[in-house]
């Protein structure tokens, strides 16, 4: 069995050295000796020992000597107790002991019991003091690391926000960087069609869980603000993404507000943060937009609820995450929306400036929090000042490309499946022409069930004259789905136009054909719940042909990219 | 939920919200929809806020609908259609049948 403790025992005097020894030595302490004090401090580097009694008077060098260079080769995180011999009655020698960091002393005669309750004792301070100090590297190297990630979490999360960041004019916002790590998001951006975007998320979790999130969040936001996507649909998006992603108690509080200039509407969708503040500065009123959605990641999908505003250039809408209404005072209390509310009826010229001030203000003297995020937006939709900002890619026009798709549908295909909105998917991502998304649809829709309806399914339009008809023809639809044969080809073609392209849709069935003139008729009675899909496509479409007997069709469709001017 | 239907009792309003594509494949709902519009019914609302694109046959169904309610044009109002749905309506002189609003 291996010792415990090893000490080492300097004194000149040989049987002083060995009484001590034999009282000492034993199955769990190892004893080395020196016969001086240089001698000492040489046994000392090379044993290593864990406790050194010394004589105080010693040849070459004394005991107090030799403590002095033992406990000065000690580093920040050892400990080696350090016992002098001495004579109890020497006053000045015993102070002598104790500037040399002695910590304690053993006088002549020696008592075992004495001596080894001393020793005893020290060694557990010793093995104590090293635990400690061991706990404490181990302390420091968390705290080390925790920081590194912090600075990477901080990092990652400004580079997700500031990297498609647009900087519109109207827009003021203020994130600490204690909010940043805490997970606040703030982005912003504009559709094609000048729309401004700006969504507020304030994710539950810190450090890098929360830049776990706001890296998919961010970029679903940017990608989908760019092809011109409505509100309510990132936001969804967004949820099922974080849904699929976050742990359960992990989630994203949100607001996303949408300025459209051709409305005059400002649409504000929240999903679970604190009230928001629609000031006027006009009027000094101030309204109140409360949560009205579940924050996003919960659950997995929803109906966004939407609140729209009619605003005018006076018209200033406040956002801020929690932070700043739980700041506290140094009487424990909070900000509030109280703080916030008397901030807004202050001084209307700079209330941005005064939230910030007052909040400042209100925890005067304490650690700041500093957990704050506030955002203003001007709804100045009338200049829309974010117009002439951001990136020039966002004003990017749609390139007109040259190119072919064909598809062929058998009737067992179109038992199970409506392949209209996998073509005009297909086209959107082609050709990129959201703005004309519902003007394709309803060419490809109308076409498309003329041809299944009539060509290949024989089915009268004479049928839908009465509400009752209206719906047996449905019914006879889908019946008829499952009894025939035959097969729709669709081909699509585009061209380039000067300024725009040319979409080019034709179809073809298997079916015997049906009587296309009158149904390219125009709308003569309007009152009938049929008969308006053609003349429709129609009046969408530069040129529509039937031919052979009603199984083939081509329809021209032309758009324009607007001028750069367009306001 | 592609269709939502909602009376409100008080004021006998019935709102029929429709999301993503109003075409044949909601027509069972419609039809549901429009079975819940009675005498008692006073304004019928079609909101179009969640629709993504309409089709003929969804122009069919809306008149069906109006006929149900009396086919008075001040009593079906169609709200929050986008822009291009907008002029999908208005090319089929809805603007005439119905309150776009």
């Amino acid at each position: 069995m291996g010792h415990v403790a090893k000490i080492l025992v300097a004194d000149d005097t040989r049987l002083q050295r060995m009484m001590l020894q034999k009282m000492l030595q034993s199955d769990q302490i190892e004893v080395v000796l020196a016969n001086d004090g240089q001698q000492a401090v040489e046994v000392f580097f090379k044993e290593k020992p864990d406790l050194c009694i010394l004589d105080v008077v010693m040849p070459n060098l004394d005991g107090i000597g030799a403590a002095k260079q033992i406990v000065g080769s000690l580093s920040e995180n050892e400990y080696v107790p350090i016992v002098f011999i001495t004579a109890q009655d020497n006053e000045e020698n015993l102070k002598r002991c104790v500037e040399a960091k002695a910590d304690d002393f053993i006088a002549k005669p020696f008592n075992p019991t004495i001596l080894h309750a001393k020793i005893n004792s020290l060694l557990r301070f010793k093995r104590l003091y090293e635990e400690q100090s061991e706990q404490k590297k181990q302390l420091q190297t968390f705290q080390q690391i925790a920081e590194q990630e912090q600075d990477v979490a901080a990092a990652i999360h400004e580079k997700i926000i500031h990297s498609r960041f647009l900087d519109a004019p109207n827009v003021k916002h203020f994130l600490s960087p204690m909010s940043l790590f805490n997970g606040d998001i703030f982005l912003v951006a504009k559709t094609p069609g000048n729309q401004l975007y700006c969504l507020l998320g304030d994710f539950t979790g810190h450090g890098l869980s929360a830049s776990v999130g706001a890296s998919p969040a961010a970029d679903i936001f940017y990608g989908m603000v760019n092809k011109g996507f409505g509100g309510a649909e990132i936001l969804r998006e967004i949820n099922k993404k974080l849904h699929c992603l976050l742990p359960v108690q992990m989630f994203l509080a949100a607001t996303l507000v949408t300025l459209d200039p051709e409305s005059r509407f400002i649409n504000v969708m929240t999903c679970g943060l604190p009230d928001h503040y629609l000031f006027n500065t006009s009027t000094g009123q101030t309204q109140t937009i409360k949560s009205q959605n579940v924050p996003l990641g919960i659950i997995e999908d929803f109906e966004v609820q939407e609140q729209l505003f009619s605003v005018t250039a006076d018209d200033f809408l406040y956002l801020f995450t929690d932070g700043i209404i739980e700041a506290e005072s140094n009487e424990g209390k909070q900000f509030g929306f109280e703080g916030i509310e008397s901030c807004l009826q202050a001084n209307e010229q700079s209330v941005f400036e005064n939230i910030l001030a007052g909040q400042q203000q209100h925890c005067l003297g304490l650690d700041q929090q500093d957990d704050i995020t506030l955002i203003e937006i001007h709804c100045d939709l009338d200049n829309a000042p974010w117009k002439n900002f951001g990136q020039t890619n966002q004003y990017k026009q749609i390139v007109p490309l040259i190119w072919k798709s064909s598809m062929e549908f058998e009737m067992k295909t179109l038992q199970h499946v409506s392949p209209v909105p996998v073509m005009l998917n297909a086209i959107m991502e082609i050709q990129g022409l959201l703005k004309y998304k519902q003007s394709i649809f309803i060419i490809i829709s109308e076409l498309f069930n003329n041809c299944l309806d009539h060509g290949l399914l024989g089915l009268d339009s004479r049928l839908k004259k009465s509400a009752e008809g209206f719906s047996n023809y449905y019914e006879m639809k889908t019946q008829r789905l499952n009894e025939r044969e035959g097969y729709i080809k669709v081909m699509f073609s585009h061209r380039v136009l000067k300024n725009g392209g040319q979409l080019i849709i034709r179809m073809k069935d298997s079916g015997e054909g049906f009587d296309h003139e009158k149904l390219v008729s125009s709308f003569s009675d309007n009152q009938n719940y049929h008969g308006r899909g053609i003349p429709l496509v129609n009046s969408l479409c530069k040129s529509l042909q039937y031919s052979d007997a009603g199984t083939r069709v081509k329809a021209i469709f032309e758009w324009q990219n607007e001028e750069l001017t367009h306001q | 939920m592609a269709v939502n239907v909602n009376l409100k009792a008080d004021t006998r309003e019935l709102t029929v919200k429709i999301s993503g594509r109003f075409d044949f494949s909601v027509h069972q709902d419609i039809r549901k929809a429009t079975e819940q519009v009675t005498s008692t019914i006073k304004q019928v609302i079609i909101d179009l806020k969640a629709t993504e694109y309409v089709d003929s046959s969804a122009l069919g169904m809306l008149l069906v609908l109006r006929d149900k309610i009396g086919g008075d044009k001040e009593k079906v109002k169609i709200v929050n259609a986008s822009p291009e749905v907008k002029k999908i309506l208005e090319i089929a002189s809805f603007d005439k049948l119905f309150m776009l609003a």
